[in-house]
């Protein structure tokens, strides 16, 4: 075959994977409601807090090219403590990944088809992402590049055709209850989504040059961040922060009140098509960072093959971890940022820090780290 | 529903664990990690389609976080 | 089996060989000392020229017998050298060989008192001649087509690459057949690994005859079982010229108008060669309409299910009405109707393609009037699914190359999104995009620049840029030697 032997992916496809992937669920669910009609400030203050999270990312990964996360571990702390490491993480993008589709489920059950059964959308998106991991991060990252240019245009569309609904006064008044709200707010939206980017380090050990997980993450981040942002701005103005807090979905409702002559209407199909795209890369990052992460537990050659039980268990995860929509939204905002912190911030700290001890030692006995 | 699941299960089965347990001279340990795993996710399947609720780690994490953040 | 010394043993033994095949003939001639024949010519009836084995071959030998008395020690040789004028003519030693040689249509002279044999090609079969291609008419552009002989196909495109660099590489498959292949590159553009890959496959080939470069075309794909086209193939010599001169690779086929190239790119699909005749904005347009046919074809009846069935608030409350009054006492369910009906227009299409055409009149009148009009008014399907059907069914059409990947495209997506929606149709796109870009045609990404923002990746894709900006051949594909105007080093410049 005149294939390359190992799959790689050029920066740009990285960087638009990662983008897709902030813009996931979030475009749909909303991030920083605590803040109201402040959630704008709240995201722009998390992008800028993300930017030194992803950079300690792109540092761990890029003390060791070629290698992802999983590998990182076990050669830092040794067999045993790196492989329980390993297993907290695979669990992380699993249980992530399950979230995803929670939310896609549901969203699909709220918002258009209440007589289907979750489980079916769900299973077929699952099986959908299940068909990515087997056909490889590489045909992801194709695809992605692809599909962006759909995303962005919706965006753009919806955007424009949603100019005249907006009422830049819904956004004042600025900072009414303080900072505090919109402190809450950006720590909120820090763990959702920014710094779920830490899964790309799971996967991310096929890009091109030492220098392509700092760009390609700070890039990533500030360009979907600026997407997430727009959202948080139309969504407010358009509907008031006060009609937002009581809904789950603010996006799909801002999007169905454009009416344009009586003859474009119902775009919130759009949002549907939207999230069913950034949802699916989501997944498929996420299920490919599991499945990797379990390969790399028990040294397995190849994560395709146990791809279909971990897809399965997903779906399954994904059906039984609410009970029901409400559940969902209060977890995702009360419990998710305890959650996910350790593994987003702190445990990626201690890795670095040990990281850092330990291509020092190497560098004074002479040996550079990247030889391992 | 149950069939259902069961006839679902079977095809998968045959489809990627039956390969697998031919070569699984070769890679024991893909086969059995991917037995487990089958096995795990037909029981829970079986489960859910008879209607039986399973509890969801969610309400354990809840509980593990509010023990460390209180 | 060596050739025997003696000119009868030589004739049995091959006589042997085509025992009870009567359209060979022996015409033996000259005289030796014992007064036995001098002199065999073999070959079969109607594969060689006649005139030119008499003119050539017999006349020669005869007028020059008398004169020599003595003969010289490497006879054969000089017979070949001296005696015979034939352009292409060489000696054998094994009787495999000749055999081999009279069953490709080739004439075999056999010679009394020597070891060897002399095979004189004088092909003398009857070839259609050019004409106007059948499949791919053009209203402006070259009006020449290949026919099935592989040498005037190779002369069609010679004659429009007169350059050196144009490289030809035979060899024959089959082991009954024995077709000969033929693999056209022009050095110093085209990609060595590509080269390579593509040999290793053709000798991976094992097959007993290959009747047209459809079996090539489907037994070097990287992936078997894709419904998508992954090679290229046409009957006109202009648009392998071109593929040529973007980098790719032709293979010609002996025995078939068809010729195929590679590596072949989604994108190509939806490109014709007018494109490249026409003003360019007249070329982007149709280009443009392709694009749509596609998506026409694949997602009109899918979209109408989906709305008539789950969205129907999508649908403006006049069309909705009108609809619904359609689909008054219509027994059955849309996505049946929209089943059926797409089923009728697959059995026209092909039944069209299948009939002789004096009577293909009738099939259209059938068409059109007993399962459209009819079936309407006998309200046994409604109105607006007969244009559905109608609108896809011609919408595919525009996009020949992909036929085979619509039909199953479209009734996957229809029964999808007779499931769940405008959803199930959403997951059959994602699904569609992840098999084309997994993907491969020769290591090359089906998908090629898709997704690219880079104007020369573009040019050529959902436009056609006009001459003067395609200053580049495509990525990947003609690295070698990027520059479209740039000259050529060569041998290929440095490998």
């Amino acid at each position: 075959m005149v294939e390359v032997s190992k799959e790689t992916i050029n920066d740009k496809q990285a960087l638009i994977m990662v983008t897709i992937f902030i813009m996931g669920s979030t475009l749909i669910m909303g991030v920083g409601g605590v803040a109201k009609q402040d959630m704008w400030l709240a995201i722009i203050a998390a992008i800028a807090s993300a930017i030194p999270v992803v950079l300690m990312y792109a540092r761990i990964l890029s003390t060791y090219p070629g290698k992802d996360l999983y590998d990182i571990l076990q050669i830092v702390f040794g067999k045993v403590v790196g492989k329980i490491v390993c297993i907290l993480y695979a669990w992380f993008a699993f249980h992530l990944g399950a979230l995803v589709l929670r939310n896609y489920g549901e969203f699909i059950k709220t918002a258009a088809l209440p007589e289907t059964p979750m489980l079916v959308s769900m299973l077929f998106l699952g099986g959908l992402a299940l068909w990515a991991v087997k056909a490889g991060i590489e045909v992801i990252g194709r695809w992605s590049e692809f599909f962006i240019f759909i995303l962005i245009g919706f965006i753009l569309i919806i955007g424009f055709l949603s100019i005249p609904l907006m009422k830049p006064q819904n956004l004042l008044p600025v900072l009414y209850e303080g900072v505090v709200p919109v402190l809450h707010g950006t720590l909120a939206a820090l763990s959702f989504p920014f710094a779920e980017t830490v899964v790309f380090t799971l996967v991310f050990s096929s890009l091109q040059t030492r220098e392509s997980p700092n760009k390609v993450l700070v890039y990533g981040i500030l360009l979907g961040g600026l997407i997430v942002v727009y959202a948080a701005l139309r969504n407010v103005m358009v509907l008031g922060a006060n009609y937002i807090s009581m809904l789950y979905f603010p996006s799909y409702h801002a999007v169905s009140r454009i009416n344009v002559g009586n003859f474009l209407q119902r775009l919130e199909i759009s949002v549907v098509v939207v999230f069913t795209i950034a949802g699916f890369v989501k997944i498929s990052v996420c299920l490919l960072a599991a499945c990797t992460g379990i390969a790399k537990v028990f040294s397995l050659e190849n994560h395709r093959q146990i791809a279909t039980p971990i897809a399965l268990l997903m779906v399954t995860l994904a059906y039984i971890v609410y009970k029901n929509i409400m559940e969902m939204m209060e977890w995702a905002f009360k419990y998710w940022s305890s959650y996910a912190l350790p593994f987003q911030v702190f445990l990626p700290a201690i890795i670095l820090l040990a990281v850092e001890i330990k291509s020092r030692r190497q560098k004074t006995s002479g040996k550079p780290p990247a030889k391992q | 529903m149950i069939l259902l699941t069961i006839a679902a299960f079977m095809i998968i089965a045959i489809l990627e664990l039956v390969p697998l347990y031919k070569e699984r001279g070769k890679e024991k340990r893909t086969y059995l990690v991917y037995l487990t795993l089958f096995l795990f996710s037909f029981g829970l399947a079986v489960l859910l389609s008879l209607g039986i609720r399973i509890p969801s780690p969610a309400k354990a994490i809840e509980v593990f976080i509010d023990a460390i953040v209180k | 089996m060596k050739i025997d010394f003696k000119l009868q043993q030589n004739i049995a033994a091959i006589k042997n060989i085509f025992l009870s095949d009567q359209s060979l003939v022996y015409r033996e001639f000259g005289k030796t000392a014992e007064a036995g024949k001098a002199f065999c010519v073999i070959y079969i009836d109607g594969m060689v020229d006649k005139n030119y084995i008499n003119d050539n071959v017999i006349s020669p030998i005869m007028s020059m017998l008398p004169r020599s008395g003595q003969r010289p020690t490497d006879f054969a040789g000089y017979i070949m050298n001296e005696v015979i004028t034939s352009i292409r003519i060489h000696a054998a030693s094994e009787i495999d060989a000749l055999t081999q040689a009279l069953a490709g249509g080739n004439a075999v002279l056999l010679i009394d008192d020597t070891f060897e044999a002399l095979i004189i090609q004088a092909h003398g079969w009857e070839n259609r001649s050019i004409t106007e291609p059948t499949t791919e008419k053009t209203v402006r552009g070259p009006k020449e087509s290949f026919n099935e002989s592989l040498i005037t196909n190779l002369a069609l495109i010679r004659k429009r690459l007169r350059t050196p660099q144009l490289k030809c590489k035979f060899r024959t498959i089959g082991t009954l057949t024995r077709t000969n292949v033929c693999i056209c590159y022009i050095e110093g553009v085209a990609s060595h690994d590509i080269l390579r890959e593509l040999e290793v496959r053709l000798n991976q080939i094992e097959i007993d005859g290959i009747l047209d470069s459809g079996y090539l075309e489907e037994m070097v794909k990287d992936s078997p079982f894709t419904p998508f086209p992954l090679a290229g193939a046409t009957e006109r010599p202009d648009i392998a010229c071109a593929k040529l001169l973007e980098g790719r690779f032709v293979l010609l086929c002996d025995g078939t108008p068809f010729c195929v190239s590679l590596p072949y790119l989604f994108m190509e699909t939806f490109q014709a060669d007018e494109d490249y005749y026409f003003n360019y904005t007249f070329a982007s347009v149709n280009r443009f309409i392709r694009w749509i046919g596609f998506f026409l074809t694949t997602s009109v009846p899918a979209i109408y299910v989906a709305l008539t069935t789950f969205h129907q608030e999508m649908i403006p409350t006049q069309l909705l009405l009108s609809i619904s009054a359609s689909r008054q006492g219509v027994p059955f369910p849309t996505i049946v109707e929209a089943l059926l009906m797409l089923f009728v227009f697959e059995v026209l299409r092909e039944a069209g393609v299948r009939i002789p055409t004096v009577i293909g009149q009738a099939i259209s009148i059938v068409g059109a009037l007993v399962i459209g009009q009819a079936a309407v008014e006998a309200k046994l399907v409604s109105a607006p699914i007969i244009i559905v059907a109608g609108l896809a069914g011609i919408t595919g059409f525009l996009v020949p190359r992909l036929d085979g990947a619509i039909i199953i495209l479209r009734f996957t997506f229809l029964i999808l999104s007779a499931f769940i929606g405008l959803y199930g149709y959403l997951f059959g796109v994602v699904g569609l995009f992840l098999h084309i870009a997994s993907l491969r045609s020769f290591g090359i990404p089906y998908m090629l620049n898709t997704g690219s923002l880079k104007f020369q990746d573009q040019k050529d894709m959902l436009i056609r840029a006009p001459w003067q900006t395609m200053t580049q051949r495509p990525q990947l594909i003609g690295k070698k030697n990027m520059k479209r105007k740039a000259d050529i080093e060569p041998n290929g410049g440095k490998q």
